[in-house]
């Protein structure tokens, strides 16, 4: 890592040194990163090649084309789930069992495009903790339940909502089946209010979040120059932040034992379910892809400004002008080895934990580049650090 | 009357290239000139002289010396105990029994090691009251904040706490905000690890002077592992002993630190405040050994007391260091890492007793350090603290220690 750091920082001062030799010539080359370059093509000393990179057009594109509609499809899935869920209360069938874990699902993948965008309402709401905080808290839930009064919002009760408490209610409260199904035969049960209160928290806090980028997307875009508060600043971290901790460490790192003395299957995403835990892992990937890439929500040929393209106009140098396609295949190399993975990673990891391990090792590789390399180009400042531990 | 000394230096280094090193001590053979006016007289004598050995490892005969396998039980069982704590389903009668009787452990081969934590907690230094603190709270631990596992903590009311965002921390407390296994363990480092070298095994009238006619005469009073008949002095072996509360979970040649929930792992932390301090403790460790094996006892009280003034360090500076950290958390209004924090600051005070600073004296008497941890456990404990107020206590305890602010 410090190799990879002074490396790196070798590389910077080359390119530094180098730029201040041509920089008459060369005035595509020595674009600050810190400038803010909304003036596209001016017309300095009738020059219009002076290609900028347009930074306000890559946050409307973000806003417009990934954040917000993936914001919208959330909070449609959430509200499709809830119709099922309440069907549940006079009809507590496998069949509708079947349907709502399958709604579960979609919307849980969905999730997974969301969870990255820590910024604005849902970093004030603390939207993460309430929707994806995991290995649930089993015996707090069934406190809550059974006293039938709780504070959803008390931090106590994080690890009791989101969508790892759906997981545990809808497949981790009976031995089978028809235990669970038990639990919900009894109308307005115990067990049914605690569900709809948590597709309702659910809705709520997703809601107050979609509702407010329809304001907040003009003051997100309007802000992208670099300071340590600007939009691009604060994305860039979330979704490296994000790369590291919700996707590396969570899904991978935590459950295989990376952290801790032994390994923790019972901390992977989608315990209850015990089959989803890949597919999840696998759309936050995809997730991470198209966000690097620049593509639409569900609509990967609309293809916009995104890190891609900022860096590709930023590495004019010969030694990082790889940088981007470097991120993709390294990403692509740990999509493989996800995919090689069992579907359950509590099978996974009881079986075979050094696959699990292996692919660990291909996404802490990304994680690499996005942290050193890629915000070194970028010139901004990771925001956050690792916890001292104790 | 005018002398003039001059030492020529010649350097006979014994390096020995034998797999297994038998040349315990390297030898310098130093020649005086010693003029006087009309006269040069040139003496030539051996002295001897105890050259820093490169690592922690003495042998006799081809076989190691060094034993501590009493204190890594010890070290290990302090791990055992602080996760015990820390895990709602555990009994008072399960968790005493760990640190009493030294059983119930994981580890099995603790429970058959035939030694406890409770017998070597603050034996020496500060108060022998000092012990009767952790069986309180275990019992603290087990019957108020277990029970409270899963409901809200506020102040006054014991139970969970957890910072709000993600990552919060999560903490179990007692009604005044205090984490009972931080505390305990903590004030074990002083309590047990320090005490235990400090005043103990590395303590002239406490141990060593005992143990000198034996060591003079080569007395063995103990076997080590691989030996067929005694082949320890009792001064080897209880400087040894010191050595393993602080290596006891490390490796003996090649220390990495950060190892366990003691001395060790904050020694590691404290490298970073001021680089080297480990390398001066385990280098002091390693002369001081040799020393005895030379017979030199001066040599050995000159290690021992570095060893007593820097590990003492390592308390002083985090004893500080939590309570600003705790500060800046209340303001923040991380409340959990607040209370986590402002535990290990509790722990690390009560620690303070235990340390000997450069002068031989402890940073805080017995008395000192009651009225402070009084101060900061007043009213609602933790829930009343503000960050001025814990800023001012760490700075008190800066001036108590002489040690720079580290946040």
């Amino acid at each position: 890592m410090l190799k990879n750091v002074a490396f790196c920082l070798t590389l910077f001062i080359i390119a530094f040194s180098c730029s201040s030799e041509d920089d008459q010539s060369e005035e595509v080359n020595s674009i600050d990163p810190t400038e803010s370059l909304i003036s596209k093509n001016t017309t300095q000393n009738n020059e219009s090649v002076t290609i900028s990179f347009n930074r306000e057009e890559m946050l409307a594109f973000w806003a417009d084309s990934i954040i917000v509609p993936s914001y919208k499809k959330l909070t449609a899935d959430l509200a499709i789930l809830r119709e099922q869920i309440i069907e549940l209360n006079e009809n507590a069938t496998q069949e509708k069992l079947s349907v709502i874990r399958e709604k579960w699902l979609l919307a849980y993948k969905t999730w997974q495009h969301v969870e990255m965008f820590n910024v604005g309402k849902a970093e004030e709401i603390y939207f993460l903790s309430h929707m994806n905080v995991y290995p649930v808290n089993e015996d707090r839930i069934t406190t809550n339940i059974n006293l039938g009064e709780y504070d959803l919002e008390n931090p106590n009760n994080y690890a009791t909502q989101g969508f790892p408490a759906l997981d545990f209610m809808l497949y981790g409260i009976g031995i089978n089946d028809d235990e669970i199904l038990e639990k919900y035969q009894v109308v307005d049960s115990n067990h049914y209010k605690y569900l709809i209160d948590l597709i309702d928290k659910m809705i709520s806090k997703s809601t107050i979040v979609y509702e407010d980028w329809q304001t907040f997307r003009d003051e997100f875009v309007a802000s992208s120059e670099n300071t340590a508060t600007s939009s691009i600043n604060k994305l860039s971290n979330d979704f490296i932040y994000y790369f590291e901790k919700g996707l590396r460490a969570n899904k991978f790192g935590i459950p295989a034992g990376v952290f801790s003395v032994n390994k923790l299957p019972n901390k992977v995403e989608g315990y209850y379910s015990r089959s989803f835990s890949k597919v999840l892992a696998l759309e936050s990937l995809d997730a991470v892809k198209n966000f690097f890439v620049g593509n639409a929500f569900e609509n990967e040929s609309l293809i916009g400004k995104s890190f891609q393209a900022y860096l590709s106009h930023l590495n004019t140098d010969a030694n990082n002008v790889g940088l981007g396609d470097d991120i993709l295949s390294k990403l692509a190399l740990a999509v493989e080895k996800v995919n090689e993975l069992s579907d359950s990673f509590v099978t996974q990891i009881n079986n075979d934990n050094t696959a699990m391990l292996i692919t660990y090792d291909s996404i802490q590789a990304v994680v690499v580049l996005l942290k050193v390399d890629m915000l070194q180009t970028l010139n901004i400042n990771v925001d956050y650090a690792d916890a001292d531990g104790d | 009357m005018k002398k003039r000394l001059t030492l020529l230096l010649c350097v006979l280094a014994i390096v020995s290239c034998a797999k297994e090193p038998e040349t315990i001590i390297e030898y310098q053979t130093v020649e005086k000139i010693v003029e006087t006016p009309g006269e040069t007289v040139t003496v030539v004598e051996t002295v001897e002289t105890v050259l820093p050995p490169d690592a922690y490892s003495f042998t006799r005969g081809g076989v190691s010396t060094v034993y501590y396998s009493g204190q890594t039980a010890r070290v290990k069982m302090a791990s055992e105990i602080y996760s015990a704590l820390k895990t709602e389903t555990y009994t008072q009668t399960q968790i005493d029994a760990m640190f009493s009787l030294g059983t119930g452990f994981t580890d099995t081969t603790l429970d058959t090691s035939g030694k406890t934590v409770r017998s070597k907690t603050a034996s020496y230094g500060g108060s022998a009251t000092v012990k009767s603190l952790f069986d309180g709270w275990i019992t603290e631990a087990t019957s108020v904040v277990f029970p409270v596992w899963n409901t809200n903590g506020s102040k006054g009311v014991a139970g969970q706490v957890t910072d709000p965002g993600t990552g919060g921390r999560s903490v179990r407390v007692n009604a005044k905000g205090m984490e009972i296994n931080q505390i305990f363990t903590k004030g074990l480092i002083g309590a047990m690890a320090l005490d235990q070298i400090v005043n103990g095994y590395l303590d002239k009238t406490e141990k060593l002077d005992a143990a000198q006619a034996g060591n003079d005469a080569g007395d063995f009073a103990y076997t080590s592992p691989g030996a067929t008949e005694a082949n320890v002095t009792k001064m080897e072996h209880y400087w040894d002993e010191g050595f393993g509360y602080l290596y006891g979970q490390d490796n003996q040649a090649f220390p990495a630190l950060g190892k366990g929930v003691l001395l060790n792992k904050y020694l590691k932390k404290v490298e970073s405040n001021e680089p080297g301090i480990s390398k001066n403790i385990y280098d002091a460790f390693a002369l001081g050994r040799a020393a005895i094996v030379a017979k030199n006892y001066t040599l050995r009280d000159e290690q021992a007391a570095i060893i007593k003034s820097e590990l003492s360090k390592v308390i002083g500076y985090k004893a500080a260091f939590y309570l600003r950290g705790g500060g800046k958390n209340i303001t923040e209004g991380k409340m959990a890492d607040a209370f986590h924090a402002l535990s290990e600051g509790y722990g690390f005070i009560l620690s303070l007793q235990f340390t000997k600073d450069a002068n031989g004296a402890a940073y805080f008497t017995n008395a000192e350090v009651n009225a402070f941890l009084e101060r900061l456990s007043a009213g609602d404990g933790f829930w009343d603290r503000t960050e001025d107020e814990l800023k001012a206590m760490a700075t008190e305890i800066d001036a108590k220690t002489g040690l720079p602010a580290t946040n």
